[in-house]
C-alpha cells in the first residue's frame, strides 16, 4: 500500500507535467495545423525564469511563477509572430515549420546553457517546513501534491476559458475554417498568436511546478518532449481533453512499470504499448483523423 | 550550362568553405594565447572534451582547469625554451565528435599532446589514431577499460575505479549494511563502477544485493524503481550516475521516506549534489580520487589549496565538477614529460612519462609502477555529514555507526 | 512537353556529373596542396559528409519522395550498424558464438538487407499513419531500437560499446581509416554515387512515379489504382536500405560503435539535413549534408556558443529560404535565365 501511494503520486506528477506539454501540442494543432518541438524547451526556458526571480532576485514564489508565466505567454506569441507567421506567409511546407521549431529549441537549449551555465542549479523549497507529508504510512513531498494540484487547477481553467469566453469561441472557430472565421470579423492572426502563447504559458507553468522535486537545468526540457507528444498523440492529437489523458497514461504507465515490474524494461513497456495503440486503434483515445485515406 | 556553373560554384564555395573553417583554426581564445602551426609555440596541447551537449558542466571544469595549467606554465617559462600553445575542439560529448577531434587536433593543429575528455566511450573511440600517430595522450576518466586495450601512448592522471569497489564495499561493512539495493544509470563509466562493486560484493559474500535496479538515460523520475527498491526494505542504497541525475535521485529516494546510508561513486563529490539534494545529501557514502571542497581554506593539501585559488582567482569560482583535478594533472603529467625528455618527439616524450614519478593533486603518482599508463591506485572514501565531505574515517570515528539509517 | 522533361532530366544529368566530378577533383587538389594543405582530417570530414548523403538520400525516398516523414531514422542506422559490425568481429556476434566472421565488404551489405527487413516490418503499422502519428511512431521505433542495444548487453555489450570494429577490405587491401588518408574515402565516395545513381533509376521509373503520386495526391492515386500498401512499404524498405547501408560504413570507418550515437537527436540531424538541403530532388540530399557538415565543423572555433550559432544559422536559413538551400540555386538560376535571355541548361 506503502509503495502503491508513492508511485501513484510519483505517476501523477509525471503525468501532470507531461499534460501541461501536451496541451501545448494539441492546442496549437488545434488552432494552426503545425507541430511544434519547442514546448519541452520552453517548459525549461520558464523553469529558468521562474528560479531566476525565486532564488535569485528572492520575489516571493508566486509573484515569480506569475511573473514567468506572463514573460513565456509573450515569447510564445512573439515566437508565433516572428517565425511561424513569417514561413506561413512565404507558404513554407509544414515540415519547414517544424524544422524552425526544431531550430528553436536548439537555440533556447543553447542560450539557457550560456546564461545560466551548464551546472543543474537547486530550486529551494516552496514550503518552509519541507519534511514530506504522510498519507496512511507513505510519504510524499508537498511540492508533489502542490503540483498535482495546480496542474489540475490549470486544465479546469483552460477547460473554462475555451468554453465560456469570447476569446474561446473565436479560437474554435479560427481552428475551424479561418476564412470564415476572419470574415465573422475574428482577427484570426491575433488568436493564433495568443494559441502560441498560452501553450507557452502552459510549458512555463509545468516547468515552474516539476522544478522544485527535481533541478533546473539547461537539459531539462528534453527528457520530458517525447513523452508529452506521445500523450498528446495518443490521446488524439489535438484533442485537449485527449491530451491530458494520453499524458496521465503515459505518466502513470511508466512509472507503475518500473515500480512493479522492471526498470530495465519499463521504455520497452511504454514504447511497446504506443505501437500496440497504433496498430489498434490509430485514431487515438479521443478519436482524431489519423488514417491517411 | 549557366545552372550547372552556379551548381558548382556554389558546391566549390562550400567545399573550400570547409577548408576554411579547419585553417581559421583555434578561436581558443580566452586567457590562453592563439595557437599556431606550431612555430611560435614550442609545445602544443591539444583537447577535446564536451562543452556543449550532455555533460557540459564536466566538459567546462576539464577545459578551464587545463586553461589554467598551461598559462601558469608559460607564466614560468613555458616549456622547451619556449611558450605553450593550446587547441580545442568541441566534441559535444559524441564520439563522431571526438573522432572528427583527435582527426582535427592530430592532422590540421599538428598539436604534439592531448589531453582526452573523460568519456571512455570517446577514448577508447579514438585510441587507434591517436597510437597511430605516436602522439602522447592522458586521459582523464576512471573507467578501467581503455588502459586495458594495450595502447602505448596513452596515460592516466588519476586511480581508475577498480580501485573504490574495495574501500567501499569495506564501508558498507562498517555500517553493518545487511541488505543493498541497487539503481544503475545506464553509461559505460557507472556500468563498468558497479560492475566492479558487485563484483566485490558477491566475492566476499556478506551482504545481500535484494534487487538491481536501472536508470535510462534521459529519465528524470525514477519513483517507480526507487520504491521497488524500498519495498525490498534494504539498510543500504547504492546510486552511481553523473552528477546531474545522482542528485535528484538521492533527493527522490529521500522524499520517499528512505534515511539510511546511501552509497555512490566519485560524482556524488559534485557541490551540487549537496545543492540540489540539500540536506537529503546527508549520509551518501562514496569514493573519489578528488573531493572539492566547499572553499579554498578547507583544502585537504598545499597543492590543492594553490590550485584552488588560481582557479577561483581565474573563474571567480571553484571547480563545478573533480574533471578539474583530473584535467590539470592531465597537464601536469603531460608538460612535466616533455620538459623531462627535453624534446617534442612523441615515443621520446611517451618513454618518460611511462617512467616518472610525480606529486600530483591526486597524491604522489608512480608511472613505473605500472606498465599500463596507470599511475594510481585506490580511492579515499568520504560521505557527506552535516552538508560538508568529511573522510569515512574521521567521521566513524566521532559518531555511532547508526547516525544514519 | 516532352521534351522539356527530356531537358530537366539532362540538367539534372549534368548537375550530378558536375558534383561528382567536384568531390574528385577538389581532393586531388589538395593532395597535391593545389588548394589547401592535405590533412586526414578533410578526408574525414568528406567521407561524413558522403556517409550522410547516403543517408539523406534515402530518408529523401520516403519523406521527399513518398511524402512520408521519419523522425527515427538514426534507428535503421543503428541496425545497419550493429548487424555489420555482429556479423564481422571476431569477438562480438557470429565470432563470439560460431567462431566464424564474414568479411566486413559483404557484411555492410547484408546489414542494409536487414534494415531493409526492419523497414518493411515498420511499415505495417505506418502504412496506415498520417504526419502526426507517423512521427510519433519513428520516434518510438528509435527508443525502441536503441533500448533494445542498450539492454541486450550480451549481444552488444550495451553503453560500454564494441570497440576495434574490422576495417573494410577487398582481396587484401584494406580500405584504412587509420594507416591512410583517403583510402576509405574514396570507398565511400564509390558507394555514394553508385547510391545516388541507383536512387535517380528508382525514382526515375514506375516504382518512383507510384512514390510521388502518393505523395503529391493519395485520392487520385488510389482512384488510379496505384497499390498504395505496397508502394508505401516499398519506400520504407529502400529507405531503410540506404540508411542501414550509410550506419554499416560509419561503424567500419570510427571503429568503435555505443548506443550514444544513435539517439533520437541524431534523427533530428538527418531530417535537418534534408530540409536544409532541400528534399525531392537529387542535389538536395547531397547540399544538406555537406552544408550542415561544414556549418558544424566552421562553427568549432566558437566553443560552448557553437551550438547556439548552429540554431540561429539555421533558423535564419530558413526563414530567407523555406524551400531548402536548392530552392536558393533554383531562384538563382531562374534570374540568370531571366537576365540571359534564355537558358540553354
Amino acid at each position: 500500500m506503502n509503495m502503491f501511494i508513492s508511485v501513484l503520486v510519483g505517476g501523477l506528477v509525471l503525468g501532470c507535467t507531461y499534460g501541461m506539454l501536451s496541451l501545448g501540442f494539441s492546442l496549437i494543432y488545434q488552432a494552426s495545423g503545425y507541430m511544434n518541438f519547442t514546448q519541452a524547451n520552453l517548459l525549461m526556458f520558464g523553469a529558468f525564469l521562474a528560479w531566476q526571480f525565486y532564488s535569485e532576485w528572492k520575489i516571493p514564489f508566486i509573484a515569480s511563477m506569475a511573473l514567468a508565466v506572463v514573460i513565456m505567454f509573450f515569447i510564445g506569441w512573439m515566437m508565433e509572430r516572428s517565425i511561424i507567421r513569417v514561413l506561413v506567409a512565404k507558404k513554407a511546407r509544414n515540415i519547414y515549420v517544424v524544422l524552425s521549431t526544431i531550430a528553436l529549441s536548439i537555440i533556447m537549449e543553447n542560450a539557457a546553457m550560456l546564461i545560466w551555465d551548464a551546472r543543474p542549479h537547486y530550486f529551494p523549497p516552496i514550503f518552509k517546513d519541507s519534511a514530506p507529508v504522510k498519507l496512511g504510512t507513505a510519504s510524499v513531498s508537498k511540492e508533489s501534491i502542490l503540483c498535482i494540484v495546480v496542474a489540475i487547477c490549470a486544465m479546469i481553467a483552460l477547460h473554462f476559458f475555451l468554453n465560456k469566453t469570447k476569446f474561446g469561441t473565436s479560437m474554435r472557430a479560427a481552428a475551424q475554417n479561418k476564412t470564415a472565421a476572419s470574415c465573422m470579423g475574428i482577427n484570426v492572426n491575433r488568436t493564433i498568436g495568443i494559441t502560441y502563447g498560452i501553450a507557452a504559458a502552459l510549458a512555463c507553468l509545468g516547468g515552474i511546478l516539476v522544478a522544485p522535486t527535481l533541478y533546473v537545468s539547461y537539459g531539462l526540457g528534453s527528457q520530458f518532449g517525447a513523452k508529452s507528444f506521445a500523450g498528446a498523440v495518443i490521446g488524439g492529437y489535438g484533442n485537449i481533453y485527449g491530451a491530458i489523458v494520453g499524458a496521465l497514461i503515459i505518466g502513470l504507465l511508466e512509472t507503475f512499470v518500473s515500480g512493479y515490474v522492471s526498470s530495465a524494461y519499463k521504455e520497452f513497456v511504454v514504447y511497446g504499448v504506443l505501437i500496440l495503440v497504433m496498430i489498434i486503434k490509430p485514431s487515438g483515445i479521443f478519436n482524431a483523423k489519423v488514417y491517411d485515406e | 550550362m549557366k545552372k550547372f556553373w552556379g551548381f558548382a560554384l556554389a558546391l566549390a564555395m562550400m567545399v573550400s568553405l570547409a577548408g576554411c573553417g579547419s585553417t581559421k583554426g583555434s578561436g581558443e581564445t580566452g586567457n590562453v594565447t592563439e595557437g599556431g602551426s606550431g612555430e611560435k609555440y614550442s609545445y602544443v596541447i591539444g583537447h577535446y572534451g564536451g562543452v556543449t551537449g550532455q555533460v557540459a558542466t564536466a566538459g567546462t571544469a576539464g577545459l578551464n582547469a587545463i586553461k589554467l595549467a598551461i598559462k601558469q606554465w608559460n607564466e614560468n617559462g613555458g616549456v622547451l625554451g619556449g611558450q605553450i600553445g593550446f587547441e580545442f575542439y568541441d566534441d559535444g560529448a559524441t564520439t563522431e565528435g571526438a573522432v572528427k577531434g583527435v582527426s582535427y587536433l592530430i592532422d590540421d593543429r599538428k598539436v604534439d599532446g592531448i589531453i582526452a575528455s573523460q568519456l571512455s566511450g570517446n577514448i577508447q573511440a579514438t585510441g587507434d589514431l591517436v597510437e597511430a600517430a605516436k602522439i602522447p595522450e592522458v586521459g582523464t576518466g576512471m573507467n578501467p577499460a581503455w588502459l586495458q586495450k594495450g595502447w602505448k601512448y596513452l596515460f592516466r592522471s588519476l586511480a581508475n575505479s577498480e580501485g573504490g569497489a574495495a574501500p567501499l564495499v569495506d564501508a558498507m561493512e562498517a555500517l553493518k549494511v545487511t541488505d543493498i539495493g541497487t539503481l544503475i544509470y545506464q553509461d559505460d563509466g557507472n556500468i563498468s563502477a558497479n560492475n566492479l562493486v558487485m563484483a566485490e560484493l558477491k566475492k566476499r559474500g556478506t551482504i545481500n544485493i535484494v534487487t538491481e535496479e536501472q536508470a535510462m538515460v534521459g529519465e528524470t523520475d525514477w519513483t517507480g524503481a526507487l520504491s521497488s527498491i524500498l519495498s525490498k526494505k534494504p539498510n543500504g542504497v547504492i546510486i552511481f550516475a553523473q552528477g546531474e541525475q545522482g542528485s535528484l535521485m538521492v533527493k527522490q529516494v529521500r522524499s520517499l521516506g528512505y534515511t539510511g546510508y546511501i552509497f555512490g561513486c566519485e560524482t556524488m563529490s559534485m557541490p551540487d549534489i549537496r545543492n540540489v539534494a540539500g540536506s537529503g545529501a546527508d549520509g551518501v557514502v562514496f569514493f573519489t580520487p578528488h573531493c572539492i571542497p566547499d572553499s579554498v581554506d578547507e583544502a585537504s593539501t598545499e597543492k590543492e589549496r594553490e590550485f584552488l585559488a588560481a582557479y577561483e582567482k581565474e573563474y571567480g569560482s571553484l571547480p563545478a565538477h573533480d574533471v578539474a583535478y583530473r584535467a590539470y594533472d592531465a597537464t601536469n603529467v603531460l608538460l612535466t614529460g616533455v620538459k623531462e625528455a627535453g624534446t617534442k618527439d612523441g615515443p621520446a616524450v611517451r618513454d618518460t612519462i611511462a617512467n616518472m614519478k610525480i606529486d600530483l593533486l591526486a597524491g604522489s603518482a608512480d608511472y613505473s609502477k605500472f606498465d599500463n599508463g596507470e599511475c594510481l591506485s585506490g580511492q579515499k572514501v568520504y560521505i557527506i555529514h552535516k552538508g560538508k565531505n568529511v573522510l569515512f574515517s574521521d567521521f566513524l570515528k566521532e559518531n555511532p555507526i547508526d547516525t544514519y539509517k | 512537353m516532352n521534351n522539356k522533361i527530356r531537358d530537366v532530366l539532362k540538367s539534372k544529368k549534368s548537375i550530378a556529373i558536375a558534383a561528382v566530378a567536384l568531390l574528385v577533383i577538389v581532393p586531388f587538389m589538395m593532395e597535391h596542396n593545389i588548394i589547401l594543405r592535405q590533412s586526414k582530417y578533410f578526408y574525414l570530414l568528406l567521407s561524413f559528409i558522403c556517409i550522410y548523403t547516403i543517408v539523406t538520400s534515402g530518408l529523401d525516398i520516403l519523406f521527399g519522395y513518398t511524402g512520408q516523414v521519419s523522425f527515427g531514422h538514426a534507428g535503421f542506422f543503428c541496425i545497419g550498424a550493429y548487424a555489420s559490425v555482429l556479423m564481422s568481429h571476431p569477438e562480438w556476434g557470429f565470432g563470439k558464438w560460431f567462431g566464424i566472421t564474414l568479411p566486413p565488404i559483404l557484411t555492410i551489405f547484408l546489414a542494409a538487407l536487414i534494415a531493409a527487413l526492419f523497414g518493411i516490418l515498420l511499415s505495417i503499422p505506418a502504412n496506415k499513419l498520417v504526419f502526426h502519428f507517423l512521427a510519433l511512431l519513428t520516434i518510438a521505433f528509435n527508443y525502441l531500437v536503441l533500448l533494445a542495444v542498450s539492454n541486450f548487453a550480451e549481444l552488444t555489450n550495451g553503453y560500454i560499446g564494441i570497440t576495434r570494429v574490422p576495417e573494410i577490405n577487398i582481396f587484401g587491401f584494406s580500405f584504412s581509416t587509420i594507416s591512410s588518408k583517403y583510402k576509405y574515402y574514396y570507398l565511400v565516395l564509390f558507394f555514394t554515387i553508385l547510391f545516388l545513381i541507383v536512387k535517380q533509376h528508382i525514382v526515375n521509373s514506375r516504382i518512383g512515379r507510384g512514390f510521388i503520386s502518393i505523395r503529391d495526391n493519395l485520392m487520385a492515386a488510389n482512384g488510379c489504382g496505384v497499390n498504395i500498401r505496397y508502394y508505401k512499404t516499398m519506400s520504407f524498405a529502400i529507405s531503410a536500405f540506404y540508411v542501414g547501408f550509410a550506419g554499416a560504413l560509419y561503424a567500419h570507418m570510427i571503429g568503435f560503435i555505443s548506443p550514444d550515437t544513435f539517439v533520437q537527436n541524431t534523427s533530428v540531424i538527418f531530417i535537418t539535413m534534408l530540409l536544409f538541403g532541400g528534399s525531392g530532388n537529387l542535389l538536395g540530399p547531397i547540399l544538406g549534408a555537406t552544408i550542415i557538415t561544414t556549418i558544424q565543423e566552421s562553427l568549432q572555433p566558437l566553443a560552448d556558443y557553437r551550438m547556439l550559432i548552429y540554431g540561429i544559422v539555421i533558423l535564419i536559413i530558413i526563414l530567407f529560404q523555406p524551400k531548402g538551400i536548392v530552392g536558393l540555386g533554383k531562384n538563382i538560376s531562374e534570374s540568370m535565365k531571366r537576365r540571359g535571355g534564355e537558358g540553354n541548361a
